[in-house]
This record gives C-alpha cells, sequence and structure tokens, in this order.
C-alpha cells in the first residue's frame, strides 16, 4: 500500500479526536543539532474545512484494533479498511511536513494493534526515531493505550511532551456498556501513573536540571459527550475532579457523531450536539480562567447548560444583585464575572486604571466590548449615557445570537420558525426571562 | 508647545530615518502635516523638506525614550515603525511626545487617542507576525527552504527568531512580497534584504509528492458532520489563501515545466 493512500486511511481513523493543540508546552529555544522548538501561546497552522485549528499531524500508528468500543470506527467488528505506518515513514513524513511548516508537531495515537504492549512499543519506536535520529526539538502528544505496561507507558511519557488517556465516556456505566474492553481501573491507572511521573520528575529536575524530561507540558484527556445520558452537570463534575485530582492541563469534550448502527448508541442521523459541546467547553473555561466552580454553574434543579444563553452570562442573571460594579475600583476577580469582559479586557482595564480615572470612552478605546459589559459596570459611578437599563434590556443583550439563528435546526420555538431574527431573538429572552 | 506647520518631512523609508525625522520635529519645535518616505511621496500644495538620515540622531531618540521614559516607550516607537498604520510616522511622533511629556506611565495611559492608537497598531502587526508563524509555507528546492508571504505588516523582522530558532539547520529564505524584503537565514546568518522580486526554481517530484500528502491530510482530517466554512474563513481570511499549499487546487504539469512565476506581476 503506498504512502498515499495510508495517510488518507491513518487520517481519517485519528480525526474523530478532538484535542489539537500545542499550546501549554513552554517556550523552547534548542540549539545545536536537529530541528524544531515549542511554543507556549499554541500556533494554528491552517484550519480545516469544520472551523476547527489544524496544528499537529494527528494520524494513528495504526487503525488494526483488537478491542470492540462500540462508538468507534476502528473497532474490531468493523468492516474498514486497515493500514498501519512504519515507524520510519512516519518519523519521515512528520520531518517533511515540520520542515515546510505545514505543522507544530505530531499527535500520534493508535489502534490496540495486536496487544497494548504491543500498539505503544511501535509507537516508542517513532518517537525514538525522530527524537534521536532526526533530532527533533519540536511538539510531540501521544496517546498512552490502556492496558500498557507501566514501563511502557513511563518511556513514551519520556519521548512526549503531552501524554494523554482518554476517559471516553462521562461515567463507568457508559464505559461498560460501550467500551467493554475497557474499564475505569485501567484509564485512571495510567492517568494517576502519568500524574506521578510528572510530580517525580518536576523533583528530579530540581535536584539535577538533566534530568530527562517527563512529559513537561503535562496530561490531558477527551470524553464523548452525547452517546450516553449524563447531564451537563455530571460532565462539568466530572471535569472539575479531574483538573483537581489528575492534575490535567486540558479536558476536552468531542460530540458524539454517530459512525456506527448501534442499538446502544443514539441513530446514525442525530446531529452531533456540537451546542453542547460549545457549552461546555465554556463552561471548562470558566473553571480554569475565571476561578468558577461547577456549582456555580449548574446545580441538581438545573442541571443542564442553557442553550440561549452562554454559562457566564447565566450566571450573571441570576446574581444581578452583584452588579453594577464600579470599573475603577472593582477587583479584578469581579471584573472577570462581568459579561464581556475576559482576562485581557480585565488586565488591561488594571494598567489603564493606574494611569487615569476611566470613562466610558476611554474604556471603548483600550478596547473593552461593551455590547455585554454596559449593563453590568458604572464607570466613575455613572451608567452609559442613554442606556435603560432593565432586567428584560439586559437579558436581551446576552442572548447568544448564533443559537437562536439556528431555531430551525433546534427546533426551539416551533410554530415561531418563520419569524425574522430580531423577533427570534425578542421571543428568546421572552422566553429566558419568565424562566428565571 | 509644537507648533502645526503645513509642511512634509520626506526620508528614506529606513526606521532610522523615520527617527530622524522625529528629531527634527523636536529640534524645530514644530509638527509636519505629513511624514512619508520619498519614493510614496505625493505632492500637494504644502511645503516640503526632506530629512537627512543620520544614525547618531536616531540613536539619541531611542536613547532618549529608553532613559527619560522606558525601554517600553522606546520599543513601541520601533515597533510602529513595522505597521501597517497609514500615518505610522506621525503617529510615532506624536507618542513621542506624549511619551515625554508624561514619562514612564504613559504605556499605560491607553484610554488617550494617541497611545491607544499606537498600542492598536503594535498589536495588529503582533497578531498577524503571530498568524504567519502559522501560514507560512515553505517548499524545498534542493534543500534550500523557500516562502512567500503577503503581510499587510512588516512581520519579517517579528518572526525571525521564531524561525531561526525552529529550523536551525535548515536554509531558508521567506519573501514578503508587499514590502519587497526578503529574510534570509543560511550558515548561521541572518539578513533582511530588499529583494524586487522571487523566481523560484521549478517544484522537484519530491516537493509535489509532499505538496500531494499535505493536502490529502488537510482533506481527509475535516468532519463532514461538522463543516463550518465561515468559521474557518473567519479564522483563517481568504486573502491568505493563495499562499496556502493546501487551497490551492492539485496542478501538476509535467516535472520540469513548471515556473513559480507564472501570474505574478514581473519586477
Ligand atoms: S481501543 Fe476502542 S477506541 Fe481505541 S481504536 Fe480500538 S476500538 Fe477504537
Amino acid at each position: 500500500m503506498d504512502l498515499m493512500e495510508k495517510l488518507t486511511i491513518l487520517t481519517d481513523a485519528a480525526k474523530y479526536d478532538v484535542a489539537c493543540t500545542s499550546s501549554g508546552a513552554g517556550n523552547s529555544a534548542p540549539r545545536g543539532q536537529g530541528i524544531g522548538s515549542t511554543a507556549d501561546c499554541g500556533i494554528c497552522h491552517s484550519w480545516s474545512a469544520d472551523g476547527r485549528c489544524i496544528s499537529l499531524l494527528k494520524v494513528l500508528m495504526t487503525n488494526r484494533c483488537v478491542f470492540d468500543c462500540r462508538y468507534c470506527v476502528n473497532r474490531r467488528s468493523a468492516d474498514a479498511p486497515r493500514a498501519a505506518f512504519t515507524p520510519k515513514e512516519l518519523a519521515e513524513l512528520t520531518i517533511q511536513f515540520y520542515r515546510r511548516n505545514y505543522i507544530e508537531g505530531l499527535f500520534l495515537s493508535s489502534g490496540v494493534d495486536r496487544s497494548p504492549d504491543y500498539a505503544t512499543e511501535q509507537m516508542i519506536c517513532t518517537l525514538e526515531l525522530l527524537r534521536g535520529h532526526y533530532g527533533f526539538t519540536g511538539y510531540i502528544h501521544a496517546k498512552a493505550i490502556p492496558g500498557a505496561d507501566p514501563l511502557l507507558i513511563d518511556r513514551l511519557g519520556h519521548l512526549a511532551n503531552r501524554l494523554s488517556v482518554n476517559i471516553e465516556l462521562p461515567s463507568e456505566r457508559g464505559l461498560r456498556q460501550l467500551a467493554p474492553n475497557k474499564s475505569k481501573r485501567s484509564i485512571l491507572g495510567p492517568m494517576a501513573a502519568i500524574r506521578d511521573g510528572i510530580t517525580q520528575n518536576g523533583e528530579e529536575l530540581v535536584r539535577y536540571k538533566s534530568a530527562p524530561k517527563f512529559a513537561p507540558a503535562g496530561q490531558s484527556t477527551q470524553m464523548i459527550v452525547g452517546a450516553t445520558p449524563e447531564s451537563d452537570l455530571q460532565i462539568l463534575r466530572l471535569t472539575e475532579a479531574l483538573y483537581k485530582k489528575y492534575r490535567l492541563k486540558r479536558v476536552f469534550f468531542s460530540a458524539y457523531i454517530p459512525v456506527v448502527e448501534d442499538t446502544l448508541l443514539p441513530a446514525l442521523e442525530t446531529k452531533p450536539p456540537l451546542l453542547r459541546e460549545h457549552r461546555l467547553y465554556q463552561a471548562d473555561w470558566l473553571l480554569r480562567y475565571y476561578h468558577f466552580s461547577s456549582e456555580e454553574l449548574l446545580d441538581e434543579d438545573d442541571p443542564q447548560f442553557n442553550p440561549l444563553m452562554d454559562p457566564k452570562c447565566c450566571w450573571a442573571v441570576r446574581h444581578m444583585e452583584l452588579f453594577p460594579v464600579e470599573v475603577n475600583a472593582a477587583p479584578y476577580e469581579m471584573l472577570l464575572r462581568v459579561p464581556g469582559i475576559g482576562p485581557v479586557s480585565a488586565r488591561r482595564i488594571l494598567r489603564a486604571r493606574r494611569g487615569a480615572n476611566l470613562d466610558w470612552e476611554d474604556l471603548r478605546r483600550i478596547g473593552v466590548v461593551l455590547k455585554r459589559a454596559q449593563y453590568f459596570l458604572l464607570c466613575r459611578g455613572k451608567r452609559p449615557a442613554g442606556l435603560i437599563v432593565t432586567e428584560r434590556n439586559t437579558v436581551r443583550a446576552l442572548i447568544d445570537g448564533a443559537p437562536v439563528a439556528q431555531a430551525e435546526q433546534l427546533s426551539l420555538f416551533g410554530s415561531e420558525l418563520s419569524r425574522p431574527a430580531q423577533q427570534l431573538r425578542e421571543a428568546a429572552a421572552e422566553c429566558f426571562v419568565s424562566g428565571i | 508647545m509644537f507648533c502645526q506647520r503645513d509642511l512634509s518631512y520626506l526620508y528614506d523609508g529606513s526606521i532610522e530615518g523615520m527617527l530622524c525625522c522625529i528629531f527634527e520635529a523636536f529640534a524645530r519645535k514644530e509638527r509636519p502635516r505629513v511624514i512619508c518616505p520619498e519614493d510614496r511621496f505625493e505632492p500637494n500644495l504644502f511645503d516640503w523638506r526632506s530629512i537627512g538620515t543620520s544614525s547618531a540622531f536616531a540613536a539619541r531618540v531611542t536613547a532618549g525614550l529608553e532613559r527619560k521614559v522606558s525601554p517600553r516607550a522606546a520599543w513601541i516607537v520601533q515597533t510602529l515603525y513595522l505597521t501597517a498604520h497609514p500615518e505610522k510616522e506621525l503617529l510615532a511622533l506624536d507618542f513621542t511626545r506624549q511619551a515625554f511629556r508624561f514619562g514612564r506611565g504613559v504605556t499605560d495611559l491607553m484610554g488617550g487617542p494617541i497611545v491607544s492608537q499606537a498600542w492598536k497598531a503594535v498589536r495588529q502587526a503582533y497578531s498577524e507576525a503571530h498568524q504567519y508563524k502559522g501560514l507560512t509555507r515553505f517548499s524545498d528546492f534542493d534543500g534550500v527552504l523557500v516562502a512567500e508571504s503577503a503581510p499587510k505588516n512588516q512581520v519579517l523582522p517579528l518572526i525571525a527568531a521564531h524561525f531561526r530558532v525552529r529550523l536551525r539547520n535548515e536554509q531558508f529564505l521567506i519573501y514578503d512580497r508587499t514590502h519587497r524584503q526578503a529574510l534570509i537565514w543560511q550558515q548561521g546568518e541572518l539578513g533582511l534584504m530588499e529583494v524586487d522580486a522571487l523566481t523560484p526554481p521549478p517544484l522537484t517530484a519530491q516537493e509535489e509528492q509532499t505538496r500531494a500528502l499535505w493536502r490529502r491530510f488537510y482533506k481527509t482530517i475535516a468532519i463532514a458532520p461538522r463543516e463550518n466554512p465561515r468559521c474557518q474563513q473567519t479564522n483563517m481570511p481568504k486573502r491568505y489563501w493563495k499562499l496556502l499549499t493546501e487551497m490551492q487546487e492539485e496542478t501538476l504539469p509535467a516535472p520540469g515545466h513548471i515556473s513559480l512565476d507564472a501570474g505574478r506581476d514581473a519586477g
């Protein structure tokens, strides 16, 4: 089989894995022989037709698999063409793409060919070629295979910048039903081992600068959303726990795309729950950068995200008593909680207000987007001239336009479908206010 | 007080030249109506004055900013030179005046119209540079990597260090069509050169093959049920597409008869 065909099969088989980022790898400035560096902020090299950033060559070592996870295109029982890269082919391809600046590095994962150990060895072989023979000092993300020997995972961790184990599904029950060859233990075991490897390595590095680095960009995981019936609250709690307990750098969510006809899974024509995935990412962002906890965003009475409003706006609308806050006095943490203000704007405000007492015009000029924020702020004790702040106006400004525009698909409003967008927005606001 | 003069300053287009215009304006306590490179001057009703370039004067402006204001302020003025702001020289002058007036704190005065404009122009240049770190595409011509770009800002100096480290054992050239400059890394030396046009040699079969593999990867990695051309275009505006290997159709004329020159304006 020629390289073109292999690449096609093994890209196609890898594309449902969502993590494709090289950020958080630290800035490196390697010298001497070899090729490659890492950039902490992450660099996108292209965007595919689905609008996702392409930064890594994301392929499987092989799509041969002895496991039979029911949601997966590569499962043993699937009737699919199979292929495998040789370590040499894949290493060479990576370097040729990298030299031309097509990619930021390699994201390597694999089906369980023969056994977890054998599959892991093939990956190790590839990475050893890259790190050794080619002197590759760029970014590598490798996926650990549940059930592989801890020593092999340790070796893999010394070759990769980031390691991850997919948690796959948000509950043990889902896992038992849909991934019979995997168990909570076989997934969380390596996850804990990687965490301990990273911690221990950190201590070694303090003692000996030259200690080989173990997954210096940390550990991440991903889970499939929408294949099993967990609520957003359950997923968010799990996410929070993963960050705390396993010190993960990132948790990725992947809207389930039906690829298989199976009575245990959503029907083939089910649309991937993209809006839900989007809301989960927004909430994840709030956990990581905005000091929110899962309990603040959702609770047992309200366990699902609102399709009409992002989680931060939802929180703000439920806590109107805390607003408005004074731009020239509010602490950083409070500014962060204002809809429309993120860490960048909040930091800019802190810096700008050291030099002057800010008014609305100043805020605009330093680049704070006021469309939403203006309902929650005071400048020198004043609201913006001409702005009438009522609960309804506020809610209307916070309604997320995209899902409303997609209302047709979501059929949120039944017979309202033919109304123009403006009216739809009104209807959405109406429906939201009555819900609070 | 600087008095506003109906006058144009013309300079040689170099950064030192621009700094000398600032020096001149300070020396005469005047603010010209226009500052622009000689070759882009469109005669107007006003008087004009040609400003000579002197490294010593330029260095005094930079040193003054660094010492009396802050290194950050000096950096802003230097970066302004690289930006695509249509009146970057005047903006640099106005910013310098504010810097000497307000001192260290000037870079925090982001609410003010001049400082905010300066920051914005600088930010845009850096964000375009960041884009080009990802969107630059090299082709291998006999071991030399060549890329073309068409940035609005002069990003080459801003991406030089990045590529020098990354491709430290390669030789490369990045050509900027807009500003007719090339960044060249060869045998451990980095240089920025004026280059009028670039005519790369024909593609090798191996280069064609690698491009084809990349295009295939690009096509295959997209997930059909999630297709979202709007999002693709917001992130990767169309003006970049002509520079991207993966956005070109696969045209494979017989090896040996390919010229990258086709369709490019001569000179
Ligand atoms: S182990 Fe399961 S998820 Fe992984 S490739 Fe095999 S079948 Fe697919």
